[in-house]
């Protein structure tokens, strides 16, 4: 079937995508429509000694100016964490934060919002903006982790000491030291994982109106979970029922994250929307985003690893300071967490001793970023794995076969409790050591080293943890016999539009054509979680299975019903039901639209054919692969040429391989980003942000990606009834250690052993230097 | 965007007139990849916006007597395209190709590039190295410098706010001249030059370097001949050696910064390292052509 499981279809919703068809946020002008600015802390750290908003009021076409303190006048609430840990059971209470909508007596991080300028035209917002005086009485201010934890440090929160807002350690300290001391060979590694944000095409933007005749308001908005908005804009902000708002998201053009929670410009179009009773549209320029999108990783570590002499681990140690920055917000803590949970990644390691904190800074909040934790536990593991080998002298390869947990341990319990379903590590390890021609590396090298450069190769074994919480999806059939997909889940650029339909066309027999898809908007989806976390396909690819069994029960009925058998006598396949033992048969379609007969109908059948599914993912699945990089160095300059680069993937049963294979090529060059060029840099002193455009903060583009050799080792997870895996986020993870491994095999003969992220040419020609100094 | 008014003159007196009249509160507006930006962001709007793009003598890429004329309306892409820069100066199809994006390509002009003046221009190094002149035409009638002239300062010519850029000129005895061009920059495209190099040599009897310029972007206020090296290098045997050594010669002769893209340190050996590189380039390019 070519609009099978399994099959390389294309992307629906692509045509329209590709020919400015789409609707995102800023597409979306309401008649009446106003416009709002933000005016941004231009300071990393103070006090709000006073603000002028009298210039800008009179200001031409200034409809609305408000201010934090008319936030806490309208009694308006703010944005804390989703979970800090003592909620779920850790009995360690953190210092939990509020993250206001607009700031009140202090600003804690550059671009915290400040004020808001409502005017008739963008412009003229723009320049009222200007106008609002604000006069701060600057606090020194900190920026990294590392300084933040320091005795004398400027203190982001008077209440938490050390600027520390909870620590966290898992494993057996005990057992651990005992192992260090009884070791052949400790490795250590000190790793800082880069500050990075997101850029996702589109930016963040909101739109709200409120409409007089119902009071109910609208909030278009550019997110990964509009009920999630909801909830949160409802619950914590206007503390109201949830149904005097409603949000939309159209199309949205990438979130990796950042568009997971909520923003403070959520809650102002909406606020403001009801105050001028006109449409409110916020826009960012691209600076603004740099500047105030939640930003991801930022851990510093020091991490160790004990060997017995034939290279079988021991024990693993570690102790992070992970930046969360001003706030915790919204899932601030997935990350911080799920470094921790992961720790020990694909390796039987007999005892485990991780720690980290959570440090406030003045900068913006961390929030999860493609991967969320994972990149952090998985690239000190295998940068841990690699410094041993070479130190030990055994092949990289070699060690980590002697040391994966093996296929016919699964299920396998970690020391985090995590229980990993299924998995043939050494397999898949094989499987891309193949596809990567490791055996002709040499002569690659020679011949890179005649033309002044060096080659290296790296090889990472990651695995995630994907999939979170329950969801709900919908299958309607209406009465000309074609059915909709109600999601709960949220696609941002992942096409669901495509990987639904193709999956219900699969199970019930119905022509894609005739299979619509709905998500995104709280008014026709009844509920739902949005995507993040690589969940879709797990919870809501599941649920759907379930809704799938329900039409297909429930059809039975009706099929029976029609065809006078009992139900106990009809089967479904191939999309037919039919009485059994006879040539009696009716499609689905057929049966849809016996469903909606105007009479004739059983009461117990009830009218319409619908099905409802429900999963919770109550255990995450368990994606990893094996991820082989081959870089040039230019000897000269130290520039970076990834030639190279093949991935062996486990997602399990896979949907769709072309949207699999282009989940793990976006996932890898974003993880080349973060090995290669991103980085977000502030000053130290001002924490004013240096990296605040494009010309600064730089990202891959196609050209500096090689063309990938993807693959895929389809190991079925138990977990849930499709056998899926998370696809979304294990290019990111694997791909990190597996260049920055190579870019280190490349350097070794010149005496390197360590490089900072990202290796930029200028850190490696200052290592070399480095190098040729201590020898 | 805020209101202004717009003019589209179509002759370079016109120009000259409108500006006249109107400035310092008019800006040109050429392939407009940096001023409609600033338009719709900032809050510094002109009041009258003059349009050059109608303006025949700014157009056009062609030899006359005196050189190759390239119009200060050519894009990057029509530089690209030209079959005759192609042949003869392939180093600008580099430069040029390194400028942006496709887009950027497509509406941004040799003359913009200029204009602009920001040290680390892609378009400079090259011309810089061709010795090219530029046309410049104000009120008092044309006047033609040499580009090393036209660079004042960082975003700074020595264009009077009444005056405009009509055209770049090759030399006729440098069409054709071995150049090379490289750029140095975090990644393949739309990236900042930490450095840019163009060198630039005629092959003289003996196989010595003859006419030897050496140009370098991104490494003082404004891109900038490095003299000495080309000094050092004219009459001297062409050798690897005697590259290498104007490679060294040229650091002595820029003024790079350290700040968080680079520091002095590392451009200084980019430099070294780039114009022993483009001068080897373009010695290449004459044996490919013998």
């Amino acid at each position: 079937m070519q609009h099978g499981i399994g099959q390389p279809v294309t992307r629906t919703e692509d045509p329209r995508l590709l020919t400015g068809r789409g609707i995102y946020v800023d597409d979306i002008t309401l008649p009446n429509q106003a416009y709002a600015v933000i005016v941004y802390s231009t300071i990393a750290h103070g006090i709000i000694k006073s603000i002028d908003t009298e210039a800008a009021s009179a200001a031409p076409g200034v409809l609305l100016i408000l201010t934090g303190e008319d936030a806490k006048a309208d009694g308006l609430g703010g944005f804390g964490p989703a979970f800090m840990p003592e909620d779920v059971g850790i009995p360690v209470p953190g210092h939990r934060t509020s993250r206001p909508i607009l700031a009140q007596g202090k600003v804690r991080h550059l671009g915290e919002r400040v004020a808001l300028v409502v005017a008739e035209t963008a412009h003229q917002a723009m320049d009222a903006a200007e106008l609002v005086e604000v006069d701060y009485e600057t606090l020194p201010a900190v920026t990294t982790a590392v300084e933040a934890v320091k005795d004398g440090a400027p203190q982001v929160y008077d209440e938490a000491a050390n600027n520390t807002s909870f620590a966290l350690r898992m494993g057996n300290g005990e057992a651990v030291a005992a192992a260090f001391e009884s070791a052949a060979h400790t490795t250590k590694v000190s790793i800082y994982n880069n500050r990075l944000t997101a850029n996702s095409m589109e930016p963040r933007g909101s739109n709200a109106t409120y409409d007089r005749a119902s009071g109910e308001t609208t909030l278009y908005v550019s997110t990964q979970n509009p009920h999630g908005v909801r909830e949160e804009l409802s619950g914590h902000i206007f503390h109201e029922p949830e149904t005097k708002l409603r949000v939309i998201a159209r199309d949205v053009g990438g979130g990796f994250g950042m568009k997971g929670g909520v923003y403070p410009e959520e809650a102002l179009v909406v606020w403001a929307t009801r105050k001028i009773q006109r449409p409110v549209k916020w826009t960012p320029s691209r600076t603004e985003s740099l500047m105030s999108d939640d930003q991801g990783r930022d851990q510093t570590v020091e991490a160790e690893l004990a060997l017995d002499a034939d290279g079988k681990i021991l024990a693993l140690r570690w102790a992070a300071l992970n930046n969360v920055g001003a706030y915790i917000v919204g899932a601030a803590n997935v990350p911080v967490m799920f470094s921790l949970r992961l720790a020990q990644t694909v390796y039987a390691i007999p005892e485990i001793d991780v720690g980290t904190k959570a440090v406030f800074t003045n900068v913006p909040p961390t929030t999860p970023y493609r991967g969320a934790g994972r990149p952090e536990a998985v690239y000190i593991m295998e940068r841990l794995m690699d410094t041993a080998a070479h130190e030990m002298g055994i092949d990289p390869v070699e060690l980590r076969r002697k040391n994966l947990i093996a296929a016919d341990a699964m299920p396998f319990t970690t020391h985090t409790h995590y229980v990993y379903d299924s998995g043939e590590f050494d397999a898949t390890m094989s499987q891309c050591v193949a596809a990567a021609d490791w055996d002709g590396f040499e002569k690659r090298k020679a011949e890179s080293e005649a033309n002044g450069r060096w080659r290296g190769r790296g090889l990472a074994y990651y695995i995630d943890d994907t999939g979170i919480f329950n969801d709900r999806m919908e299958l309607r059939f209406d009465p000309s016999g074609s059915v909709t997909i109600v999601a709960g889940t949220f696609s941002h650029g992942q096409g669901h539009e495509t990987t639904y339909p193709q999956m219900v066309s699969d199970w019930l027999g119905v022509d894609a054509d005739n299979i619509r898809f709905i998500q995104g908007d709280t008014a026709a989806v009844s509920f739902g979680r949005g995507s993040y976390a690589s969940r879709s396909m797990i919870v809501g690819g599941s649920a759907l299975r379930y809704a799938a069994d329900e039409i297909i029960e429930k059809g039975k009925k009706f099929a029976a019903h029609v065809m006078e058998a009992s139900p106990a006598d009809i089967e479904f396949a191939d999309g037919k039901f039919v009485v059994a033992g006879t040539d009696k048969q009716m499609s689905m379609t057929e049966v849809a639209q016996w469903a909606y007969h105007p009479a004739g109908l059983p009461p117990e059948l009830g009218i319409g054919l619908e099905g409802v599914g429900g999963f919770a993912a109550t255990s995450p699945s368990f994606p990893n692969g094996c991820h082989i990089s081959e870089v040039e160095i230019d000897q000269e300059t130290g520039k970076v040429y990834l030639d190279r680069f093949v991935a062996v993937d486990d997602m399990g049963i896979v949907m769709n391989t072309l949207l699999a294979h282009g989940q793990v090529q976006g996932g890898v060059g974003q993880g080349v980003g973060q090995a290669l060029l991103e980085d977000l840099q502030y000053d130290p002193d001002s924490g004013q942000l240096l990296t605040g455009s494009f010309l600064d903060y730089c990202m891959p583009r196609a050209d500096d990606l090689p063309s990938m050799e993807i693959e895929m080792n389809e190991v079925p997870c138990t977990s849930n009834p499709i056998g899926v895996k998370g696809a979304g986020e294990g290019g990111t993870v694997g791909a990190t250690p597996a260049v920055i491994i190579a870019i280190l095999d490349a350097l070794r003969s010149e005496g390197v052993n360590d490089i900072p992220m990202p290796a930029t040419p200028e850190r490696i020609w200052q290592a070399l230097a480095d190098a040729k100094k201590a020898a | 965007m805020r209101a202004f008014d717009y003019i589209a003159p179509d002759s370079t007196e016109s120009v000259v007139a409108a500006l006249a009249a109107h400035s310092p509160n008019a800006r040109l507006l050429g392939g407009g990849t940096d001023l409609i930006v600033d338009l719709k962001h900032t809050s510094n709007t002109p009041k009258v916006l003059v349009d050059v793009s109608q303006v025949e003598d700014f157009h056009g890429i062609e030899m006359t007597d005196r050189g190759l004329r390239i119009g200060s309306m050519v894009t990057h892409t029509e530089i690209m395209k030209s079959e005759i820069i192609q042949k003869e100066l392939p180093a600008m199809v580099d430069a040029a190709h390194t400028v942006g994006a496709v887009q950027t390509r497509n509406l941004g002009t040799l003359g913009g590039n200029l204009v602009t003046c920001v040290p680390s221009m892609d378009s400079g190094p090259t011309l810089l190295a061709l010795d090219a002149l530029v046309t410049i035409a104000g009120p008092k009638g044309s006047r033609q410098i040499t580009l090393e002239e036209f660079f004042v300062g960082p975003r700074k010519t020595c264009l009077e706010p009444d005056e405009v850029l009509v055209d770049i000129i090759i030399p006729k005895e440098n069409v054709g001249k071995p150049t090379h061009f490289l750029k140095f920059g975090l990644r393949k495209g739309q990236a900042l030059a930490l450095v840019n190099a163009a060198a630039s040599f005629h092959v003289g009897d003996g196989n010595i370097f003859s006419a030897p310029r050496i140009a370098l972007g991104a490494v003082a206020p404004v891109v900038m001949r490095a003299t000495k090296a080309e000094d050092f290098l004219a009459g001297k045997e062409i050798t690897e050696a005697n590259m290498a050594e104007a490679g060294e010669i040229a650091v002595t002769e820029i003024k790079p910064i350290t700040d968080f893209r680079a520091s002095k340190e590392y451009r200084r050996e980019l430099v070294a390292v780039f114009t022993r590189r483009c001068l080897a380039g373009a010695y290449a390019l004459h044996q490919s052509r013998a």
